[in-house]
């Protein structure tokens, strides 16, 4: 080890190896995002609807935090897992997404083993009640939003989240069990736009 | 009362010690001088302490007390070290200024990133989230073309790919408002760094890789310290031909860093070490001490330059403070539900890994150690007293306070007396802290009875004044003879 140490600074060994290293500095972003516009362009879109409140993360600045209202209900397991089923929290399950008649996301079941399709995302367990159901944490829960529009955002979708005649939502691709977020709305109107135009 | 009588004899002892200490340091001067004809070896010492003989000789050669030639002779055995050249002590500091200037601007990107700007759209956002890095990588590349011997240079690229890498991520999780798995994020983060330090030989970025590793280790998962070990051939290789003062303060980190991430790693869940975590720390420590002292050898190359040893005495000390006091052995976690898994296990081979480190070093170089080097390491056996706890088939632990207050204050003395002997004044206030310290607690300690006190407080008393006594009695003798030869 400490001989291919020695040669590791020669030019011959360097360079190659430290192209191979940036280039794969380099691959793992650009993969990353290879696979959100993936997802973008071909996943199947579905709303959920949402209630949000608003920290802040030191590398990726002011966000967000959606919750959603398919979280809040308890979910049965599918019948060929109810019996086998170990409960851990935290761990990933798949739940099967179906949509209501507003057109709504929502959780019809929830299985152990990748479904077949792509009406389904990967979530984390939650809790366990003893009648054999799950509540689940769905992933993709930020929206990052600029510095200055962060406290709109969050009053807005607050308040108006709670009055029934608002719809506040945020449109998601889905495609191969994970979700994209496309943008967040109220009444149709993208969260961004919708802030700038409240002001005088 | 008690408190005056000890108080009196510990200042008469220190008199004696400084007394001692004067006499001492006066007869190995002469002793030296005498015995410069008889020695053709050049003796290496440092820059600092050829400054100080350089102006000393100017001094005595113009009063008279030596003669022009005896100057040039003691000028003349003395060499001065060269690793702590000028130039290259230059070279690093600078390297530090340079790296930390390197590391302020890859964190003002990111923040400038975390602004968050909307307005330029998905592609711009892209694109500006490779620029940093590209920029960053060429820097590497034209460093190790034109600048390699640079540390200021390596440092510098080297520091700000690394941020650059995180920089690039988080730009692009917030275009795309991924989820934040901080852990994921770490991990993938560390994986693109690691390469960084081996490449461009950085110091920076092993601080930076060691800061993720104890970061990472308090996700309450999997025992990410064992990452650690991918830092070892690039620090084997830095011990043997960058030894500079970057070396020194990433290694004193890691030492660190070890420590506490393994700890972290423990603590959130049951296992051999958080069972008890200030015995397990004091093993760690101990070991620290051995590994130090067979890694950068036994001669006393300075507090700073081993930071294992120094790392490993700092933690004895305080460790075997806290256990010197009533309740602290059975602190941690009861051991109601123990999940044998590879964590458990990897954790009960690393007592193992310790006392095989302890028992080798002391086996190999018993010998060569002071006694009171002997007696710290030898205080690992009070670990031995867990596991056997742990087995259920050791209750009490009244005798094991009372060995380890003995402990401290018979080595705490043997370093006070090594110290004043080896003239070394860092040494000699370490044993007096660390001496004061356990009195001072003993005092304010309500948890003992006070019977118990009281036979405690006259064990330690007459301790104190017994190790005083034999000290003077053993080595008074080679002292006088030192003198006598000096007065021939």
């Amino acid at each position: 080890m400490i001989n291919f140490l020695k040669k590791l600074y020669q030019k011959n060994v360097w360079l190659p190896l430290a192209l191979l290293v940036f280039a794969i500095q380099l691959l793992v972003p650009g993969y990353m995002i290879f696979e959100q516009q993936q997802t973008l362009k071909h996943g199947e879109l579905y709303k959920f609807k949402v209630r949000p409140i608003d920290p802040y993360d030191p590398f990726r600045g002011r966000y967000v935090v959606l919750s959603f209202e398919a979280e809040q209900n308890h979910i049965p397991l599918i019948d060929q897992d109810k019996d086998n089923y170990n409960y851990k929290r935290h761990a990933w399950v798949y739940a099967n997404l179906s949509r209501n008649e507003k057109g709504y996301a929502v959780f019809d079941s929830v299985t152990i083993k990748k479904p077949e399709g792509n009406n389904y995302i990967r979530v984390k367990s939650r809790f366990y009640s003893v009648n054999k159901k799950l509540r689940v944490h769905i992933p993709f829960d930020r929206y990052y939003a600029p510095e200055h529009k962060a406290l709109a955002i969050e009053t807005n979708v607050q308040r108006r989240s709670r009055n029934n005649d608002d719809e506040v939502y945020v449109a998601v691709k889905i495609r191969n069990g994970k979700g994209t977020i496309e943008d967040l709305f109220i009444n149709d109107t993208p969260i961004l736009e919708f802030v700038e135009n409240l002001r005088p | 009362m008690a408190f005056n009588i000890i108080s009196t004899t510990f200042i008469e002892g220190l008199r004696r010690l400084a007394l001692k200490f004067c006499n001492l340091c006066y007869g190995r001067f002469i002793l030296t001088i005498i015995n410069l004809g008889y020695m053709d070896k050049q003796k290496i010492i440092s820059a600092e302490k050829s400054r100080w003989l350089q102006s000393e000789l100017t001094d005595w050669s113009s009063q008279g007390l030596i003669s022009q030639e005896q100057s040039e002779g003691i000028k003349a055995y003395y060499r001065v070290e060269q690793s702590q050249g000028k130039a290259s002590h230059t070279s690093w500091t600078m390297g530090i200024l340079v790296a930390l200037g390197a590391l302020l601007i890859g964190g003002g990107i990111i923040m400038l990133f975390a602004h968050n700007w909307e307005a330029l759209g998905k592609s711009a956002r892209t694109f500006l989230s490779f620029l940093p890095l590209v920029i960053a990588q060429a820097l590497c590349l034209y460093t190790y073309r034109k600048r390699f011997s640079s540390v200021a240079w390596r440092e510098a690229s080297a520091g700000l790919t690394f941020m650059a890498i995180a920089a690039s991520i988080s730009l692009i999780g917030q275009t795309y408002h991924i989820y934040g798995d901080l852990e994921r994020f770490v991990i993938t983060w560390f994986a693109l760094g690691l390469p960084l330090a081996y490449l461009m030989r950085s110091n920076l970025v092993l601080i930076l890789l060691t800061a993720l590793v104890v970061w990472l280790c308090t996700f309450q998962g999997d025992p990410y310290w064992l990452l650690f070990i991918a830092f070892v051939p690039l620090w084997i290789d830095f011990y043997h031909n960058q030894r500079n003062g970057t070396f020194y303060w990433s290694t004193w980190l890691a030492t660190f860093g070890i420590a506490l991430s393994i700890m972290l790693s423990a603590v959130y869940r049951d296992s051999p070490l958080s069972l008890y975590p200030i015995i397990s720390l004091l093993l760690i420590a101990t070991a620290f001490y051995g590994l130090g002292k067979s890694i950068f050898g036994l001669k006393e190359t300075g507090f700073w330059r081993n930071p294992l040893t120094s790392t490993g005495a700092i933690g004895i000390g305080v460790f075997s403070l806290i256990l010197s006091y009533g309740d602290s052995w059975s602190w941690g976690y009861d051991r109601l539900d123990l999940i044998y898994g590879f964590s458990f296990y990897l954790d009960a081979l690393l007592i193992f890994v310790a006392f095989g480190i302890i028992t080798w070093v002391l086996v190999r170089y018993w010998s060569r150690l002071y006694l009171y080097q002997r007696l710290l390491m030898l205080v690992s056996i009070s670990a031995v007293f867990a596991i056997l706890h742990f087995a259920q088939s050791f209750e009490s632990y009244i005798l094991l306070i009372i060995a380890m207050n003995l402990f401290i204050l018979c080595t705490s003395t043997l370093i006070i007396v090594r110290a004043v002997e080896l003239n070394r004044g860092l040494l000699l206030n370490a044993g007096l802290i660390w001496m004061s310290c356990l009195i001072l607690i003993r005092f304010f300690d309500s948890d003992i009875g006070i019977l118990i006190k009281a036979f405690a407080f006259i064990l330690i008393g007459s301790g104190f004044i017994g190790v005083n006594i034999w000290f003077s009695r053993k080595h008074n003798k080679p002292e006088v003879q030192n003198l006598e030869a000096a007065n021939d």
